[in-house]
């Protein structure tokens, strides 16, 4: 008995430590979100912190209730305007922060946020008052920053993890903003700056207030920096690792890695690239660290590297290290930074830095799937900027959110410079040419990937309507294979006929150019029956459906002008949708004094809230069904809820700077088709309000319905009122606009 | 005029069950006020005279009116209302034309009683941001009245021998037409609750059936001092359209 007993003990002990084992594989998967196949974006995990649950409003009435007390206990003798000043700070401070926590791009409990929590448990393991008051997160952002606010919320950037080159970097980061954090520099700024437009006369010109104003900040920042280093110095951390995070700022408009790109990566046995496109040199990386920083909120990197030399020597820096959480840990998390901010670059429309970046990694994970397609939909995206016409006329289009362009390559230095050149310089044939390549290739490979296979069709449309370009307009042949014939014969004539002859010249004199590439770009995909079938098909359908050439430049005014006057088209329509997404709407009430708007925070989130009841009331009259993403209600256990609004957040970002260009597509897809599926809909709603007094036309209204799908724009309404935005004036705009919704043309 | 009637209501129809978002659905609308005008130069109906004439008395005049109103499309309300007005005209003491003219010896303290019952059809048109039925609006109206009044007829003499001559038959009677422009604003408070406040600028032009128009050739007292009268009623409805202050409270039931 006592034996059977042990027996199951020990049964009972392997258990639990096969068990612990199979939840360390899992966890250590887990963590990893690349592999050398793909890519899983980074989400949020377990429980909403409290601080995520708040409203700005209660924050600040708590934060000034402490500050009025402060002073009725005498603590602290400041004058009325300073106290006032202060509360005015909390009172703002605390709005954009709750609108940067809840915009979906703050990461919880995520690995890199997890790391950059450990690095900063052990730069303030003696102080653990102090640990104890920061909240640190990572913000999915592709610039090189960290940012803290006095509540001590600190943000680091994607961006910056994928520049550092150790923990300590980070460390030192880490310890700059909590200097700022410890100091209150954001709360002693706003002060300043308040003092001086108070005392400001008007004999000031508008350089020497900015100067004025900065000059406290830089102030600011050179004691962050001391503070910091001072943190620093009372950890293990290498103290000579400072100057190395001076590098990462002074750099920071660089790629993470300088890698010549390789004119190969566009070529295969019949698609060769004219030299002509690519540079021969690029332009040297001349920062210069020495710049004009009198309108710069930070001193420049020689006045801050200058300034805190002297306090770099110290007697044990052999005894420090840059790694004291784990270098594999570091690496990893900076690795998976580099992969996130692919997608990020996509997300904010750097489409060339996007594919520069994925390039980058394809050296290290050349058959990672995530990458490939990145740079997939990074093409098809450059090439629908490339030609901006409006393609289908009765469209509706969001207002455009600004233009886009590619960087001028003269502008860029180091070896990306070499991408910004080669892509900017095709034109739309040439560039379509090459995505339709690299896209079907890469859809061969994968052809369950249902996205890639949506965007082949794109890329096919766009090389019939757009650049008219047709099956027959490339050589089934190559290049090498035409120059072997001895001679070339033009089929279907007649070999002794005069225009034989001409074509056979023709033919002989596109082998010699570089130029026409584009003809023998698909002699390899020709002899695929998918990729003819598709292109045919294609052919066929645009032939019918749409109109056969783009618009003229006056037609295209016209079809604006038409397009502008169309717009309350789709207010009068019926769409018959009976279930909808519903994020939180925009909310702003403010006031114009001067040239200066004025936000009443309060007043903003009040209206906001006000603005969700308002929907659902409206959305349960009209007995539609919702998934509402709300703010308000959300609880600490709903990070599932928080990591698909983060997701449509993300979408709804990216739709909106695509504005009036329909056909760009949403480079987040993947990630909301997962969303769609789960949560039954495909159409997202985001409505608001602008109430500013003081304005032309004090209310403003919108509502867009987007199909979360192909992106595209069901419903667009704006309404502009000289009114205030009464309750009943709110109900009737929103009803009215979820009534078109959801009601069919006869319905009653 | 068949055809055109039919045409109205098939347009009427048409436009009530158009798909109208209303307001959380509710379209129709009951409601009842007054409309407001300041009698600065003419009585109203209850006020009494000081000895110097009713001219400087600040006083009001109103109009009391039943709404329904139905809101026809995303900007267009429809609106037909009855109203009742009852308001005083100033007895003018001589009445007279080239040949002779007589006068009034009754009290001048209690004015002409003058009513009228209109029956009016209107659209309201929403202002630019704001969906029927709420928001700024102007709302065009027309209008047919029927007016009333008595006066005393047995107090007119003549001013020549100071006999006594007959004052018409002591009834005024005409029916009117109004156009007017109304530009208001319409609130719903608690989902329920209407009100509805602007300024009416009308105009309106009242024909009196018994009127005959006195040949000024010869002194025919009660048909003179009745078309007096009667020129004097309708020129106060017309004052009394000119400008008013308009408030209907109502609730928006369906």
């Amino acid at each position: 008995m006592f034996l059977f007993e042990l027996c199951m003990r020990q049964l009972t002990i392997k258990k639990i430590q096969l068990t612990l084992a199979a939840f360390l594989c899992i966890w250590v998967t887990s963590f990893s979100q690349y592999t050398a196949a793909d890519y899983t974006p980074l989400k949020s995990s377990g429980l909403i912190p409290d601080l995520f649950l708040q409203s700005a409003k209660t924050m600040s009435e708590d934060e000034i209730r402490l500050l009025q007390s402060a002073k009725t206990a005498g603590q602290i003798a400041e004058d009325k305007k300073v106290k006032e000043d202060k509360s005015n700070f909390i009172k703002e401070s605390n709005y954009y922060l709750r609108r940067t926590l809840l915009s979906g791009n703050v990461l919880i409990n995520d690995p890199l946020g997890i790391y950059v929590n450990k690095v900063a448990d052990n730069l303030l393991k003696n102080n653990p008052e102090l640990r104890a008051s920061l909240h640190i997160f990572v913000i999915k952002s592709t610039e090189v920053n960290a940012h803290a606010y006095d509540k001590g919320v600190i943000l680091v950037n994607v961006g910056l993890l994928a520049q550092l080159e150790n923990e300590a970097q980070l460390a030192y980061i880490l310890s700059h903003e909590i200097a700022h954090v410890i100091k209150k520099h954001s709360v002693s700024l706003y002060v300043e700056r308040a003092k001086f437009e108070r005392t400001k006369n008007d004999n000031d010109t508008y350089d020497s207030r900015i100067e004025a104003r900065f000059t406290f900040s830089k102030e600011n920042e050179s004691e962050a920096d001391m503070v910091g280093l001072n943190l620093l110095k009372a950890t293990g951390y290498s103290i000579k690792a400072v100057d190395g995070a001076f590098d990462v700022l002074q750099y920071s408009y660089l790629p993470f890695e300088l890698v010549d790109f390789k004119k190969s990566f566009f070529e295969d046995e019949y698609l060769t690239l004219p030299d002509t496109f690519f540079l021969k040199k690029t332009a040297d990386i001349k920062s210069n660290d020495n710049y004009d920083d009198s309108k710069s909120t930070h001193p420049n990197i020689r006045k801050r590297r200058s300034a805190i030399a002297p306090e770099l020597n110290v007697n044990d820096e052999a005894d420090r290290k840059h790694y004291i959480v784990s270098e594999e840990e570091f690496k990893n998390v900076r690795e998976t930074a580099r992969f996130e901010l692919c997608r990020l670059y996509l997300l904010e429309r750097s489409y060339v830095s996007a594919i520069y970046a994925s390039y980058i990694l394809l050296n290290s994970y050349p058959d990672n799937f995530y990458l490939k397609k990145t740079i997939a939909k990074a093409l098809y995206n450059l090439i629908i900027y490339k030609s901006p016409i409006q393609r289908y006329k009765d469209q509706i289009t969001l207002p455009a959110y600004r233009d886009y362009s590619v960087r001028d390559y003269k502008k860029i230095e180091g070896p990306s410079q070499g991408l910004f050149y080669t892509l900017g310089s095709l034109n739309t044939k040439e560039l379509n040419t090459i995505a339709l390549w690299y896209t079907y290739k890469l859809h061969k490979a994968y052809p369950a990937d249902l996205i890639l296979n949506n965007l082949t069709d794109s890329l096919f449309s766009e090389m019939i309507y757009v650049n008219e370009l047709y099956l027959n307009d490339f050589s089934k042949l190559s290049k090498a294979e035409l120059k072997a014939l001895d001679t070339i014969k033009v089929a279907d004539s007649d070999p002794d006929s005069k225009y034989s002859t001409i074509k056979s010249q023709r033919i002989k004199s596109d082998i010699a150019s570089d130029k026409s590439f584009i003809l023998y770009a698909f002699a390899g995909l020709l002899k695929d029956d998918e990729f003819t079938e598709r292109y045919l098909k294609i052919a066929h359908g645009l032939n019918k459906k749409r109109e056969p050439k783009p618009l003229s430049v006056a037609e295209q005014k016209v079809a604006d002008k038409e397009a502008r006057l169309a717009l309350d088209r789709p207010r009068n329509a019926f769409l018959g949708i009976d279930k909808v997404i519903l994020p939180d709407p925009f909310y702003k009430k403010s006031y114009l004094d001067g040239k200066n708007d004025n936000i009443d925070y309060y007043e903003t989130e009040d209206n906001k809230n006000r603005m969700i009841d308002i929907q659902k009331k409206c959305l349960d009259k009209l007995q539609m069904n919702y998934h509402a993403f709300s703010s308000v209600t959300l609880q600490a256990n709903d990070i599932e809820k928080y990591n698909t609004y983060s997701v449509l957040n993300e979408w709804m970002n990216e739709r909106f700077k695509h504005g009036s260009n329909n056909d760009a597509v949403v480079t987040v897809t993947d990630d909301v088709k997962k969303v769609i599926d789960q949560l039954g809909c495909k159409y997202i709603v985001w409505n608001g309000i602008y109430n500013i007094k003081g304005a032309r036309y004090r209310n403003s209204y919108y509502f867009a319905l987007l199909n979360l799908e192909n992106g595209t724009v069901l419903k667009y309404d704006t309404d502009f009122a000289k009114g205030n935005d009464y309750t009943d004036v709110v109900n009737e705009l929103v009803y009215d606009s979820f009534f078109h919704v959801n009601k069919t043309k006869k319905q009653k | 005029m068949k055809c055109k009637l039919s045409i109205f209501i098939l347009l009427l129809f048409s436009v009530s069950f158009a798909q109208v978002p209303g307001y959380l659905g509710k379209k129709f609308i009951i409601s009842t006020g007054n409309s407001f005008s300041p009698s600065l130069i003419d009585p109203a109906s209850s006020k009494t005279f000081n000895g110097a004439g009713f001219f400087g008395i600040p006083s009001l005049n109103s109009t009391y009116i039943f709404t329904i109103d139905y809101a026809i499309s995303r900007k267009f309300n429809l609106c037909l209302s009855v109203n009742y007005l009852k308001t005083g005209v100033e007895y003018e003491g001589v009445y007279g034309n080239v040949l002779g003219s007589a006068l009034y010896t009754g009290s001048l303290s209690t004015p002409i009683q003058l009513t009228s019952y209109g029956a009016s059809i209107a659209f309201k048109v929403f202002s630019r941001g704001f969906v029927a039925p709420v928001g700024r609006y102007k709302k065009f109206d027309c209008g047919i009245s029927f007016a009333s009044g008595k006066y005393n007829n047995s107090m007119f003499i003549s001013s020549d021998d100071g006999t006594p001559v007959g004052g018409g038959s002591g009834d005024y009677k005409a029916v009117g037409v109004t156009f007017g422009l109304t530009v208001g604003r319409q609130r719903i408070f608690f989902d329920k609750l209407t009100v509805d406040y602007g300024l009416r600028f009308a105009l309106t032009g009242f024909i009196s059936k018994d009127q005959t128009d006195s040949d000024a050739t010869t002194i025919d007292y009660p048909s003179m001092i009745h078309d007096a009268i009667a020129t004097d009623c309708n020129t106060r409805l017309l004052h009394h359209e000119l400008v008013n202050f308009v408030i209907n409270i109502g609730f928006i039931p369906f």
